[in-house]
């Protein structure tokens, strides 16, 4: 009943306070990753000039966008395994079934895509989409 | 060195040095709280790279009525509440596959005594995966002030509640813990 009231007293708590006491490693390369991806969320990637102003949408919210998009659009036979915006343009990295016309199936998700992204941003931007491996049935 | 409150002005006016010397100083505790909220290292890595961001964003806006450290606990730990949130309702917290990622992590932190290394090492991964079976209304404030070490008034604001109602809850959380690791 005492350990009820004050938990803290209770031998186990010793256990709780090694836990606070055991260091957690910082992933390495964790701090360039992290400014690396802010200096991203900055960047503007999409700029659509307008009569009071102009929309300026950044790298991050355009890779967000065109993965969701992606994850949406691509087959059953297409798996998405990365988007990114690089080189002034959207970059999506693809797996394909084995047996399927990779090259088809790219091409459709690329226009899929393109499309999407035009209409939801009010511009058009490249879309290259990579297939980088393939994966059995 | 610049204090935090010097290096958010600076940062807040454009001043990328600073903003660089803010994440270089907070981002390992910052991990340290994702992971522990989570208990996923890769979640872990994107909560803090979401909560930069948002930090980023709302610089401008900091008033400094909080200390910087205690403003970016709230921040991270937002994010990682944020994550739950959008995790898929049929991943359960106590999934297998979320402690086995826990432990990886923490296990290679180990820093063990001279003798009895194996219990004690035993018994914080124990109470490290008893914490992460809580409910996150339980684990969040229990991260906080028990193993971050911040005030009650510290959590109390992170979490903007007030100070009676954390106590009440931290109570309940550490009465939940005990009776997890009683269980086991």
């Amino acid at each position: 009943m005492a350990e009820l009231q004050d938990p803290e007293r209770d031998p186990r708590w010793d256990a709780v306070r090694a836990a606070a006491r055991r260091r957690v490693p910082t992933p390495p390369g964790l701090v360039e990753r992290v400014l690396r991806a802010v200096a991203r969320g900055r960047r503007t990637a999409v700029e659509v000039p307008g009569e009071t102003g102009s929309l300026r949408v950044t790298e991050n919210v355009v890779a967000r966008l065109a993965s969701a998009i992606a994850d949406e659009r691509a087959p059953g036979e297409v798996r998405v395994s990365a988007v990114a915006v690089e080189e002034d343009a959207v970059q999506v990295l693809v797996s394909v079934r084995f047996g399927v016309a990779a090259d088809a199936v790219a091409e459709a998700l690329r226009q899929e895509i393109t499309t999407e992204l035009s209409h939801r941003l009010g511009v058009t931007m490249t879309v290259n989409v990579h297939v980088v491996d393939v994966h059995p049935g | 060195m610049s204090d935090d409150a010097d290096l958010a002005t600076r940062a807040a006016a454009g001043d990328d040095a600073a903003f660089g010397a803010l994440v270089r100083r907070h981002t390992p505790r910052m991990y340290r709280v994702a992971l522990r909220i989570t208990g996923s290292a890769a979640e872990a890595e994107d909560v803090v790279q979401d909560s930069w961001l948002a930090a980023w964003r709302s610089l401008a806006s900091f008033r400094h009525e909080s200390a910087v450290s205690t403003w970016l606990y709230r921040v991270v730990t937002n994010s990682a509440l944020a994550l739950l949130r959008r995790r898929r309702p049929t991943v359960s917290l106590d999934e297998p596959a979320d402690r086995s990622t826990v432990d990886t992590a923490l296990l290679a932190a180990a820093v063990p005594g001279p003798e009895g290394r194996v219990v004690r090492a035993e018994e914080v991964d124990a109470v490290l995966r008893a914490i992460g079976r809580l409910e996150v209304s339980q684990r969040v404030p229990l991260v906080l002030r028990e193993l971050e070490g911040l005030s009650y008034e510290e959590v109390a604001e992170v979490l903007d509640v007030n100070v009676g109602a954390l106590r009440s809850r931290l109570h309940r959380a550490r009465v939940a813990l005990l009776a997890e690791l009683r269980e086991r």
